[in-house]
């Protein structure tokens, strides 16, 4: 039976899809469709139009796709379970490759569009700093984090004590119909493999919350005080977020691990499993919504300023990818969508990513 | 404080940053003991190699306008600024003698030059500063 799966999905895709669809929307005003403009410029009729057709186009294509995909998820359904379980992968990968193209489409018509404006021409590349930048509140203290460090020990702990308790089989892996899959036997091994795994998460966070403190600064000089007031609440909000999805993450762990001593109902720990991620990335997407790229979506000033920012478009590669040698950052937020991207031309950058996808990799095959 | 660096000037940027730093203690933007970026911090923010960041700080500390601390950081001199000496005041001569050269050339009069100079004070100078 696959209403869970179209559950999942509809609960991912629907927000997923919008904010795709409405991420020139979310970005700063300073950039269109990866093209660095004026906000004079963003909030101009031409520019208010593109944004438009993308946001119909997308939310028509993505619908499509997503109807196909519940289709192919019923008929799957009655028939073998790989079917199934390959779907899902399947319209991830094609939503990607759809808003890839999509989004590329639109940037060479904004390149073309950029080039006729007069204005843009002759205008000064002025850059704006304030050195008082970091003194901002920008991330939550480290602090905070004691309390996942309290989780994890007391998780480890509890587990000690409780070790005899555990059944000799503990059940590793469930298909979305709650059947047990993979099993393993008991050993310090597999019940303490989920706290390794916590504490990389908790390492994981701290330098996340590291890089929100001390990623490039950002700031408009065409309003260098509001930029930065919009920029340092964007980034506290952020750090909070990372805070409590982290906690809650972890708290997901602990629970697992409970469940290896006193296996209770599927359908509640499949109901938890589920329900910890997905509030979590709803939760990424309506902040994006409220507070938007660098916070351009708070306190928004009602006339947007003619200054052009500085002018680095060559140093984003598509749009999209910043590669710029001579910059010591390796951390940079995105020009195109929320968050962070890094400095692609800086060692550090490719080394953290190299560090992740090999764990990524490691832990794939570990489980096959 | 806020620096603005025009980063498709003919002038380098270290000069820029220069001026700008010494135009904000001069101004009372930037204020005795007041904390500055770290190297890294302002070569990541500006996007520019740090030693160039490092050459403008090296120049300020030669002159006495910050310190660095390896561990406290960059600051503007908490004991206020060095004086000018007979050194700065030869320095700034020799840097004056081009402009002033320039502005006779182009047949500019003494007072037209006296105004520039009265007006780019009074935009820099703290009004405690001023002189009676």
């Amino acid at each position: 039976m696959s209403t869970l799966s179209i559950v999942v999905l509809t609960l991912i895709f629907i927000p997923l899809i919008s904010s795709f669809a409405f991420m020139p929307y979310l970005t700063r005003e300073t950039v269109s469709f990866g093209i660095s403009i004026s906000e004079e410029i963003y909030r101009s009729e031409p520019v208010r139009r593109m944004r438009k057709n993308y946001a119909l186009v997308s939310l028509l294509l993505y619908g499509l796709l997503y109807l196909s995909c519940v289709f192919a998820l019923f008929r799957s359904g009655h028939q073998d379970r790989l079917e199934e379980s390959i779907w899902l992968p399947v319209f991830i990968f094609l939503l990607i490759a759809l808003s890839s193209g999509l989004f590329l489409h639109f940037h060479v018509k904004m390149k073309q569009l950029k080039r006729t404006l007069p204005a843009t021409a002759e205008a000064k590349s002025i850059l704006a700093i304030d050195t008082k930048y970091r003194q901002n509140k920008l991330a939550v203290s480290y602090h905070w984090f004691w309390l996942h460090a309290a989780l994890i020990a007391g998780s480890v702990v509890y587990m000690l004590a409780n070790y005899d308790r555990i059944p000799g089989q503990i059940a590793l892996k469930y298909d979305f119909q709650g059947n047990i899959v993979e099993s393993a036997a008991k050993s310090y091994g597999t019940v303490f493999s989920l706290n390794a795994a916590q504490i990389m998460m908790l390492l994981l966070f701290l330098f996340i919350n590291w890089s929100i403190q001390h990623s490039k600064q950002q700031t408009y000089a065409g309003d260098p005080e509001r930029s930065i007031r919009q920029s340092s609440i964007f980034r506290h909000r952020w750090s909070v977020f990372s805070l409590l999805s982290s906690f809650m993450t972890i708290g997901l762990f602990s629970f697992l691990q409970l469940n290896m001593i006193e296996p209770m109902h599927t359908n509640v720990m499949m109901s938890v499993s589920l329900a910890i991620p997905l509030f979590v990335v709803l939760f990424a997407i309506i902040l994006s919504f409220l507070t938007g790229q660098g916070g351009s979506r708070i306190r928004r000033p009602a006339k947007g300023s003619s200054v052009q920012p500085v002018d680095d478009d060559h140093l984003w590669k598509l749009g999209v990818f910043y590669y710029n040698p001579s910059d010591p950052s390796v951390f940079v937020e995105k020009r195109s969508g929320i968050g962070w991207t890094i400095n692609h031309a800086h060692p550090a950058a490719w080394t953290i990513v190299g560090v992740i996808l090999i764990i990524v990799i490691v832990s794939i095959l570990i489980s096959i | 404080m806020i620096i603005h660096l025009d980063m498709q000037s003919e002038v380098p940027i270290y000069t820029q940053l220069e001026h700008q730093i010494v135009e904000g203690i001069a101004g009372g933007k930037l204020k005795p003991g007041e904390l500055l970026p770290s190297v890294r911090q302002l070569a990541s923010d500006v996007g520019i190699n740090l030693h160039t960041v490092n050459k403008v700080y090296t120049r300020l500390k030669q002159e006495g306008y910050i310190l660095v601390h390896r561990q406290r950081g960059v600051v503007v001199n908490p004991e206020g600024m060095p004086s000018a000496t007979s050194e700065f005041l030869e320095k700034q001569a020799a840097e004056l003698r081009p402009i002033i050269a320039e502005a006779i050339l182009r047949g500019m009069s003494r007072q037209e030059l006296t105004e520039i100079m009265e007006r780019i004070y009074t935009e820099i100078a703290l009004p405690t500063k001023e002189e009676s």
